[in-house]
């Protein structure tokens, strides 16, 4: 997110303001009648809601990436594959996101269901409410294996730390990002097409994530 | 209305309150026994440690705790040369975070408690023949009741509305880990605020019952005293 | 016997003290506020745990080269100036707190005479909060006395109370103290409330101590500490006589002195016994000296009486003298002036005009 905004203030002379927080306390607030002029969620239902709800047009909607997911340990050289995370004598917890409460933490209760895991697994699994706690979790060791945002995991493995493994997508269904625009300004519009151009889709790209065919 | 999960939490909530509270009382009496009576010097340095929590925002906490427990931290080390499971995502990982994190809520009144005794009881006592230790139950400890109430009381609310710390430790396994303030922080965020309410009401009503029935057994004791 | 040599070092006071007294009896510890009374006694009972020194009592070592005892072992019962009974429990409770804690009973008090005798047989189930000071500091003595003590400390159990249960607890005391067979240390600064209960005194002085022995030894010397003073005072014993003279009341000290005092008793209530054992307290400066006896006087005692002696000095311009009068001693303290204008020596007769006496 830090290199799209930079990438689009040297370009415009607009400058952005970004406010983290999780995609349904946003939602409540944005509800509640929050200022803010784009939302761009970890996930497709919030925005779907408030388009629902009326609060956004349906045209303002798109989905501006795809997540992908990983398994990551902190310990360096292991070889992780789907056969080692089928083969449970390998660890004992392992980290995901809260399943109801962000899309990567579906996807990784996809994955588990698919691989038949789901008896075998279920006594080891801990869960962070956002994906970052859930990588928090594998990446102090409290957990042996995390399966984590793709992105995250990337970063780290590019500086040499842990082992990764690119969960295939067809293991779960697409962690599909929406972005709703919520405000008519220069500004808004100028960011949303943004989001839809080359620049953007290098980042991201480059970034670990996918960029959603229809989104072009 | 309450979902099994919800419940468990509930239970779990309790007990994690309870837990911890009787545990602070059993080692805070000692710490705050020391602190009301001691002149050492180092006096000023643990009340400053213990009054820590207060100012360090529970998830800062909690990710301290988070680290000791690793295998490579200190607690995770210990716990894994005696062979005993991680504190990590376990109950009694919680009952540490909490303890940690309520102490001052249960050190500080017991301390003031014991302050304000004065030394004449207790020297009376040792007249008396009483020793140390008898004199700490026979005249100490009764006379420092309301002191004790407090104490629970701060300690037992303090850690049913503990989040932060949970949070960071706890890893949310239903039945083990998984408290109400988690609970009811899922549901908003889940966007299932008719659940949240519920589990809020519930956790209202539980900690004003328990609180009423502190204070009524405190009321009665003290009608007691007066007739 | 109780024998002491303390020392206590605090930041604004050092106690240096070293005495001895019998082992039985009151003696009073006396002195004028701040001199280190209290300090003294927290010391004899133990709580003054930097106290350094020797201490024994009746043959026990609580204190020197054997190391220190600690205060519960001491079995010392301690009536504080404050009264501390202990708020949560009731009067009963408190009675027995410390003879339910006694390895034994060596010597079984009747429990129920001594609350009798307290008169606080009715208070017993209720809580200290509601009793005045003189029903808690009784209650006090009794759980000391319960606890079957070697020796009583007793801080200004007094002061505290107002002046009606004062004087009824006094009274108690002097029987009471009396009666027990328990050494008892009493700290005061009333100098009636030493001529009324003590046998012993100890005299202290920023933390020293001055004089100490027999009342009536440390009372009546002449260069003492106490006779400078202006409580400088004498006690005499008598009886009360029998034939008596209209609003006055007559007290037969032996060998023919009668010392006459005005009848109070309609004020207070009290009447006195024919032959009942009284002490008469007389200050040394309502005692003057004549040489000739005086007629026609307002004041009722005028005695005769020998100069047995002489203050060595002066003091702020007086001089105490001390008189025999047929065997009983009595203190006056007259200006220097006198003393020389009046050329007194030793061996003269003289005649003692008492100006006041009072009954304690």
């Amino acid at each position: 997110m830090k290199h799209i905004e930079k990438a689009f203030e040297d370009n415009s002379e607009h400058e952005i303001r970004i406010i983290r927080g999780s995609s349904g306390k946003h939602y409540a607030q944005i509800r509640n009648g929050a200022p803010f002029d784009v939302f761009l969620s970890a996930d497709q239902l919030r925005p779907r809601r408030l388009v629902e709800e009326g609060i956004a047009e349906e045209s303002a909607l798109t989905t501006y990436a795809q997540g992908q997911l990983a398994l990551w340990s902190r310990q360096n050289d292991l070889q992780l594959d789907r056969e080692y995370l089928l083969n449970t004598d390998n660890y004992n917890v392992i980290a995901i996101a809260n399943p109801r409460l962000a899309p990567y933490g579906q996807a990784a209760t996809e994955v588990i269901a698919f691989l038949g895991l789901n008896s075998l697994v279920s006594k080891r699994l801990v869960m962070g409410e956002n994906i970052a706690q859930a990588f928090q979790f594998a990446f102090s060791g409290n957990a042996d294996l995390g399966l984590v945002a793709y992105s995250q995991a990337l970063s780290l493995n590019r500086r040499g730390q842990g082992s990764i493994w690119l969960v295939p997508s067809e293991l779960h269904q697409p962690i599909k990002q929406d972005m709703v625009i919520l405000s008519d300004s220069a500004a808004a519009l100028e960011f949303a097409a943004f989001m839809k151009g080359d620049v953007v889709r290098d980042i991201l790209l480059s970034g670990g994530y996918l960029v959603p065919e229809g989104a072009l | 209305m309450l979902s099994q999960p919800d419940f468990a939490a509930l239970l779990i909530t309790l007990r994690l309150a309870a837990t911890t509270t009787l545990i602070l009382l059993l080692l805070g009496t000692p710490l705050a026994w020391w602190l009301a009576t001691t002149r050492s010097r180092l006096r000023s340095a643990i009340e400053a440690v213990i009054a820590l929590p207060l100012v360090l925002p529970p998830t800062v906490l909690g990710f301290y705790l988070l680290l000791a427990f690793s295998p490579d931290g200190p607690i995770g080390a210990t716990t894994a040369a005696l062979g005993l499971p991680s504190m990590a995502f376990s109950f009694w990982g919680l009952v540490l975070g909490s303890a940690i994190y309520s102490l001052p809520f249960v050190v500080q009144p017991l301390q003031n408690s014991f302050a304000s005794l004065g030394r004449m009881q207790l020297e009376v006592a040792a007249t008396l023949g009483a020793r140390p230790l008898d004199r700490f139950v026979s005249v100490a400890l009764p006379l420092s009741k309301m002191g004790y109430l407090t104490a629970a009381v701060l300690g037992f609310a303090h850690t049913l509305g503990e989040f932060g710390v949970v949070l960071m430790i706890g890893g949310n396994i239903p039945g083990e880990t998984q408290v109400l303030s988690i609970a009811i922080y899922d549901h908003v965020e889940a966007l299932e605020y008719n659940q949240a309410h519920w589990l809020a009401a519930g956790l209202l009503l539980c900690s004003f019952l328990v609180l009423l029935m502190i204070y009524s057994a405190n009321r009665r004791f003290h009608l007691m005293k007066t007739t | 016997m109780i024998e002491a040599t303390l020392q206590l070092s605090k930041p604004d006071f050092k106690l240096d003290v070293s005495f001895s007294v019998p082992g039985r009896g009151v003696t009073a510890v006396f002195g004028p506020s701040g001199c280190g009374k209290t300090t003294l006694l927290r010391a004899i009972a133990g709580l003054e745990t930097e106290t350094t020194g020797s201490l024994s009592v009746n043959g026990q070592q609580w204190l020197g080269a054997s190391g220190r005892r600690a205060v519960e072992q001491r079995r010392v019962g301690v009536v504080f100036q404050v009264p501390s009974l202990f708020p949560h429990l009731t009067v009963q409770e408190n009675l027995l707190y410390g003879r339910k804690r006694l390895t034994k009973v060596t010597k079984p008090i009747e429990t129920n005479e001594l609350i009798a005798s307290l008169e606080i047989e009715k208070l017993l189930l209720r809580y200290p909060k509601g009793l005045s000071g003189g029903e808690k500091q009784r209650v006090a003595l009794g759980r000391a006395l319960l606890a079957e003590p070697k020796l009583l400390l007793m801080d200004e159990p007094l002061s505290a109370l107002d002046q009606d249960s004062r004087g009824k607890l006094m009274s108690l005391l002097e029987r009471f103290l009396q009666e027990i067979d328990i050494p008892v240390f009493y700290v005061t600064h009333s100098s009636e409330e030493v001529a009324r209960l003590a046998d012993n005194l100890v005299l202290l002085a920023n933390g020293r101590v001055t004089d100490h022995g027999p009342i009536q030894d440390v009372v009546g010397a002449v260069d003492g500490e106490l006779s400078r003073s202006d409580t400088a005072f004498s006690v005499i014993e008598g009886q009360i006589a029998a034939t008596q003279l209209p609003d006055l009341i007559s007290v037969d000290c032996g060998a023919g002195i009668v010392l006459q005092l005005p009848d109070a008793a309609s004020l207070s209530g009290i009447t006195y016994q024919p032959g009942s054992g009284v002490r008469l307290r007389i200050r040394a400066r309502d005692v003057s000296l004549c040489l000739e006896q005086p007629h026609r006087s307002s004041i009722l005692n005028i005695l005769p009486a020998v100069i047995a002696e002489l203050a060595a000095q002066p003091y702020n311009g007086s001089r105490v003298v001390k008189l025999e009068l047929a065997g009983k001693q009595l203190l006056c303290k007259i200006s220097e002036y006198s003393v020389q204008h009046l050329e007194l020596r030793v061996g003269q007769s003289v005649f003692a005009q008492i100006k006041s006496v009072s009954l304690i």
